[in-house]
């Protein structure tokens, strides 16, 4: 982004250089790990990480209710997104309570309810997880299986979630849950806080393509959650749910593609280095890489203009779309800069090499958060006005 | 760089939007195109006389409105749009380049509909950068050009034509009147017929100095950002016309657009042109405020935005089906539009070459 105001240049700085100091420091074993496809590494670390981040104040810096978080401006929060990624700071454990929590709870929450879970999210404390996904509601979202009954003072739910980010991690999780028997589809539904530290919830993880675990089965069996933890009424869960999926500005989109262009620029360089960039093909393909993700960067600073709620209300289903593909794209590009060389791992068990790992992961990148069809199906209903599907 | 509109370049389009919905229809244009000139004369006169578009970028003590290349390419988008054949991004690019030199003194009168073009290309010349072949030679007061260019979009109506030639051994680029003695411009029929074309040879033609290798390179992205602006007025239309189509159209006893294998491919068109539109307008904004991102931005905003045309013409066809390759359809007016855009100016391959060393090749 540009360089914007005078105070926000000496913002700028001043995230850098804490940054820099904290990664230097006692962090500096974290610089680059725990991105995509290394979810697993240092967990430990990167707890104390983000009590670190909590203790200097930088979590929640967008939240909107200065009670709780200091409601930078979007330009702030992009510059603090900016410099995350070129510090090369580690993957975040933290945001599904500073993204989804805590903004749901600000929207949809009692006065109770913030009071008691906000602050364990801003300091860093209190990880969260997110249990919307069932092995029969993936694209189907509002298939939701999992039933929860009041019993006196208790919720007690029953059911299964998949494909749970950190919920190996979390001390929290969030539980779309069926709440009135009989219900169907996006009615019935109740947005349940319910703690992961309880015999009736157990977590197994996934053992994805890649070897390593990125995500878990949450099975609950007679979880208990307590009956003031429901966000907004009981049934309307869905509308609570979607609060926040309107329209998304991205504020962390351009970070993401320091990151992007950090990995890309690794490729080019090996191309240079192993003779593949002498091929004009790979070197065409090389530079496409190369312009899609200038094509991202403009189209990220559009969404991020004065009217773009007005000019690019399909911000957060066109950007998806472009980073998810780019991405995949990009792990094909690695292997093929890599040439025959590039199906030899780096050792055992199942050590495998970055371009590997990029390949594999990113397989997954068109799927989650919504998968490549949804966004298309959003984009056809919503904004180009095209019926819905009655086959 | 705020990439939004304002509310006066709203303001503008809306301005613009409604005035070609009156006076441009697909039949109006095609009207224009049969006509002698090739031109609607009445609303080329119209847009510049009443309106001043093609100098809204050009400072007002020179008659200009005094905005900027951001506001130009809002009209550019909506000229795209209607495929309008008159010589509108021709001319706001010499206007542009005469401006950014200092040589607003050799601009024609362009409140009077005065012409502009910029010549690209040399017979037989397959490389990008253009290879420049004119040669200049000195007089007292002015250089005499000497050379041949090949079909210079709206070359034969212009009253002023920028044309790059050598100069003492560097390249330079001059301007050079219509009616100067020793030039002559001969008609080349397009198979893009909303544009006029003509071959010129230059004799010994009298040019004014507008600037060095710099200069050349300024009009060269100039023009690449206009017809990325004009390209993705075209596919926005074409686009919608098409999801119009699809929206309406029943076969199977239902409307087409609610097959998913056709909603899906107008999604990814939408996403196709939005990205594209947004690298022309980042490139548009570049011009008026950061022109030293210009040798990047411009031919990557040609490249991208030329292929989102390319994709969306060619959907447009096979989503509307066989009406769609009838001469009575719009739809090869698009298509022929995006096979002009696509392969002048620097293909893609030529393009992406020329982007590979801020690639980092």
């Amino acid at each position: 982004m540009t360089a914007g105001t005078s105070q926000d240049v000496t913002f700028r700085a001043e995230v850098r250089d804490w940054l820099e100091a904290q990664l230097s420091g006692e962090f500096a074993g974290l610089r680059g790990s725990g991105g995509p496809g290394r979810e697993h590494e240092h967990l430990q670390e990167r707890a104390a990480w983000e009590r670190r981040l909590g203790e200097a104040g930088w979590i929640g810096i967008g939240w909107p209710d200065p009670r709780y978080g200091r409601a930078l401006s979007l330009q702030r929060q992009v510059i603090f997104h900016e410099e995350y990624a070129r510090a090369a700071a580690p993957g975040r454990l933290g945001h599904i309570g500073e993204q989804l929590l805590v903004p749901t709870l600000l929207a949809n929450g009692t006065e109770e309810q913030k009071e008691r879970f906000v602050p364990g999210v801003a300091a860093g404390e209190v990880m969260w997880c997110q249990g919307y996904s069932e092995p029969d509601a993936g694209s189907d979202l509002a298939n939701v299986g999992t039933r929860a009954v009041l019993d006196g003072d208790r919720w007690v739910v029953t059911g299964q979630k998949i494909w749970t980010s950190l919920a190996h991690v979390a001390d929290w999780c969030i539980v779309i849950a069926r709440t009135e028997p009989g219900s169907q589809r996006h009615a019935g539904l109740s947005f349940l806080l319910v703690p992961m530290d309880q015999p009736g919830v157990t977590v197994r993880p996934i053992v994805q393509l890649t070897g390593t675990s990125e995500f878990n089965e949450v099975f609950l069996d007679g979880a208990v959650a307590a009956a003031g933890d429901v966000v907004g009424e009981p049934g309307q869960g869905w509308r609570v749910a979607m609060s926040l999926l309107g329209f998304e500005r991205g504020v962390s989109t351009l970070g993401q593609q320091i990151g992007f262009a950090r990995e890309l620029k690794a490729i080019t360089a090996r191309a240079r280095e192993n003779g593949a960039a002498d091929d004009p093909v790979l070197a065409d393909r090389i530079v496409s890489a190369w312009v899609d993700l200038q094509v991202m960067r403009h189209t990220a600073l559009r969404t991020l203009g004065s009217d773009a709620a007005r000019e690019a209300p399909w911000a957060a289903n066109v950007s998806k779309l472009l980073w998810a593909n780019w991405h995949r794209r990009l792990g094909e590009l690695a292997m093929a800069v890599e040439g025959a060389a590039a199906v030899v791992t780096s050792g055992l068990p199942y050590e495998l090499t970055d371009e590997q790992r990029l390949f594999l992961f990113s397989r997954a990148d068109t799927i989650y958060g919504g998968s490549n069809e949804v966004q298309r199906n959003v984009l056809a209903e919503r904004h180009l006005g095209l019926p819905r599907d009655r086959a | 760089m705020d990439l939004s509109l304002s509310e006066e370049q709203r303001d503008l389009r809306d301005a613009v939007r409604s005035l070609l919905a009156k006076h441009a229809s697909a039949e109006a244009v095609r009207t224009a195109i049969a006509a002698p000139t090739g031109r609607d004369e009445q609303l080329w006169a119209q847009l510049t006389g009443e309106l001043g578009l093609t100098a809204l970028s050009v400072p007002e003590q020179h008659d200009g409105a005094g905005a900027s290349f951001a506001e130009v390419a809002v009209v550019l988008e909506e000229v795209g749009a209607a495929l309008l054949p008159v010589p509108y991004d021709s001319t706001v690019v010499v206007a542009e380049v005469l401006t950014r030199f200092g040589r607003t003194d050799l601009l024609p009168p362009l409140g009077d509909g005065a012409v502009g073009a910029l010549a690209q290309r040399e017979p037989g010349d397959r490389s990008w950068p253009p290879h420049v072949g004119c040669v200049a030679s000195r007089n007292t007061r002015s250089r005499l050009l000497t050379g041949v260019q090949a079909a210079v979009i709206d070359g034969e109506a212009a009253d002023l034509l920028l044309v790059a030639a050598v100069d003492g051994g560097a390249e330079a680029l001059f301007a050079v009147a219509g009616d100067a003695a020793g030039l002559s411009r001969a008609a080349v029929p397009l198979m893009d017929q909303t544009r006029q074309a003509a071959d010129l040879r230059l004799e010994r033609v009298p040019g004014e100095r507008v600037g060095g290798p710099d200069a050349v390179a300024f009009a060269r992205d100039v023009a690449a950002v206009a017809t990325a602006c004009e390209a993705v007025g075209t596919a926005r239309r074409a686009l919608e016309r098409t999801v119009d189509h699809l929206r309406t159209r029943v076969q199977f006893g239902r409307v087409l657009g609610s097959f998913q294998a056709l909603r899906h491919r107008a999604a990814d068109l939408f996403t196709t042109v939005e990205a594209a539109a947004s690298t022309a307008r980042y490139a548009a904004c570049a011009v008026a405020t950061a022109p030293d991102e210009l040798p990047v931005v411009a031919p990557l905003a040609k490249l991208v935005c030329a292929q989102a045309l390319t994709d969306v013409a060619a959907e447009a066809i096979q989503l509307h089906g066989g009406i769609a390759i009838t001469w009575e359809h719009d739809a090869h007016l698009w298509f022929k539009r995006a096979a002009h855009v696509q392969h002048t100016g620097g293909s893609p391959e030529q393009l992406r070459r020329q982007l590979a060393p801020a690639a980092g090749l």
